[in-house]
């Protein structure tokens, strides 16, 4: 519980910038085998001109204000294609960067030189590990800052 | 506790179900972790998953009482504007089509060595002697149907010296076995005789890759330190001779085991070679006449010790046969003969002669 809360308040901080990490992606979410969740409820979805894809919740890095209107909010829209031709035609908004299992786990911390470059794009980044899509732990972007 | 027991899942998966011709689908494997509480923790993954058949790859690692949920998801491609979804979310129409659960129960190993030598602080035991082992395994998750296709981590049973790995025993199930014995001269490589054989030798369970090499961690191992099985010689005194005149002896001992006496035996007889070899018969009726002590705590290095006594009237007290035994004494083996010596003793002179007499 205890590291639950330090998300939290870690992705309500990094949110009031203009770079702001995905919110959603940091709910608590309690496995009920009784219930299955569908993919849309652990899913963000990215659309751009009648196109959509779905990435895991936690998996947007970094989010300008300038592209949020590229989430879709309030459900799907449009047609749900590949993610290869997806960021191959998007690529002007969309940047992929690669991850290791350790810093997705939040074991391991993306270099704070290499989140800031990323967030110097100006684009979307999405978190992959080699073919996959993956969620990252706030821990993995969190920096200590200097007073 | 073992953290992260496995470092990589390939699943399989196969689209079973025939789906419309008029609609288009999207498939995802979504890979989801979770705790021993049933909450989910990061990271959640999204497979893209193109082809009818094949494999995904994880790279995502398992502690205890965790478990990936692995599921299978056709989505359609197209928006709907009804209620369809699993969940009930507008938009898209979604089929659980197949799901397999991994879990991270690590397998956990205990093993015990013991010997004949009741020194408990680092078991040891002689070349020549036998050692047991006792091993229990838990928590290894067997194969079932569901888990047919999944790699599965195997524990070894083997014995590790130096940088020589021997495959005794591959473990598959949770078992316990108690006291499998084991002879130091069986396992050790590169080993010369009893008297020159040494070192020390390593039980471990460890885990097995597909790519037959060993995991860097073991489950648990534990060791034994193997020693010499001592030599050594009785000499100053030969074998079968008469003597008039009482000798010095000189005994040398080498590698006497930790804990042990070397003592010589005077025995007033004269015993068979077979009667020496017969411990109980043999350290009947002696007299104790010279004792070497062996120290407890001994390392690799070879331990020589010698000393020399001569035999006085006190102890070789009438002139017949005589018995020299130098032997080796522990607890656990009781009398061992290292070396021995037989000779008659004789003080008195036989004058032989014969005295005529004429008239």
């Amino acid at each position: 519980m205890k590291s639950i809360l330090k998300v939290l308040s870690v992705a309500v901080l990094i949110g009031a910038s203009n770079h702001a990490v995905a919110q959603e992606t940091k709910e608590k979410v309690v496995y009920n085998p009784r219930k299955k969740q569908s993919l849309l409820s652990r899913a963000t979805v990215l659309y751009d001109r009648g196109q959509c894809i779905m990435v895991p919740k936690g998996s947007i890095l970094v989010l300008p204000e300038s592209l949020k209107r590229k989430i879709a909010e309030g459900g799907p829209k449009g047609k749900l294609v590949k993610w290869r031709d997806f960021f191959n035609l998007n690529s002007t908004w969309l940047h992929r960067h690669e991850v290791t299992t350790e810093q997705a786990r939040g074991d391991k911390q993306i270099d704070q030189e290499v989140f800031e470059s990323l967030k110097r794009l100006n684009k979307i980044v999405i978190a992959v590990n080699g073919d996959a899509l993956t969620s990252v732990s706030a821990k993995a972007i969190t920096y200590e800052t200097e007073e | 506790m073992k953290m992260k027991r496995f470092k990589q899942w390939v699943l399989p998966f196969s689209l079973m179900c025939g789906m419309a011709h008029a609609v288009t689908y999207e498939n995802f494997i979504v890979e989801t972790h979770y705790d021993e509480n049933d909450e989910i923790v990061e990271p959640l993954v999204f497979h893209e998953y193109l082809e009818d058949t094949g494999t995904i790859e994880s790279t995502n690692t398992l502690e205890d009482g965790h478990r990936l949920l692995f599921e299978l998801i056709a989505i359609q491609t197209d928006q709907i504007n009804t209620n369809q979804s699993i969940e009930g979310q507008s938009g898209y129409v979604e089929y659980l089509l197949g799901e397999q659960v991994v879990w991270g129960d690590s397998p956990e190993a205990e093993i015990t060595i013991t010997s004949e030598d009741a020194y408990t602080v680092n078991p040891r035991t002689r070349a020549d002697k036998p050692l047991y082992v006792t091993y229990t395994m838990k928590n290894l998750v067997p194969l079932t149907d569901e888990m047919t296709d999944v790699k599965m981590s195997k524990a070894l049973h083997v014995y590790k010296h130096g940088s020589t790995v021997i495959e005794i025993e591959t473990v598959d199930e949770n078992l316990t076995k108690e006291l499998v014995q084991y002879w130091p001269m069986d396992l050790i490589t590169n080993k010369g005789d009893v008297y020159n054989t040494f070192g020390k030798v390593y039980f471990s369970m460890l885990e097995f890759a597909d790519d037959s090499t060993y995991s860097q961690s073991d489950y648990d191992s534990a060791r034994v330190r193997v020693l010499r099985k001592f030599t050594g010689s009785l000499t100053g005194v030969e074998e079968g001779e008469t003597y008039n005149v009482l000798p010095t002896m000189s005994c040398t001992v080498v590698n006497s085991y930790p804990a042990s006496e070397c003592r010589i035996l005077v025995f007033d007889r004269k015993f068979a070679v077979s009667e020496l070899a017969i411990g109980e018969e043999f350290i009947t009726a002696y007299t104790p006449v010279a004792t070497i002590t062996t120290a407890q705590n001994l390392g690799n290095s070879s331990l020589t010790q010698e000393f020399s006594r001569t035999l006085a009237e006190d102890i070789v007290t009438s002139d017949g046969d005589w018995t020299l035994a130098f032997v080796h004494t522990t607890d656990q083996w009781g009398d061992e003969l290292i070396d021995y010596k037989r000779f008659k003793y004789k003080t008195t002179l036989e004058v032989r002669s014969n005295i005529s007499t004429s008239n």
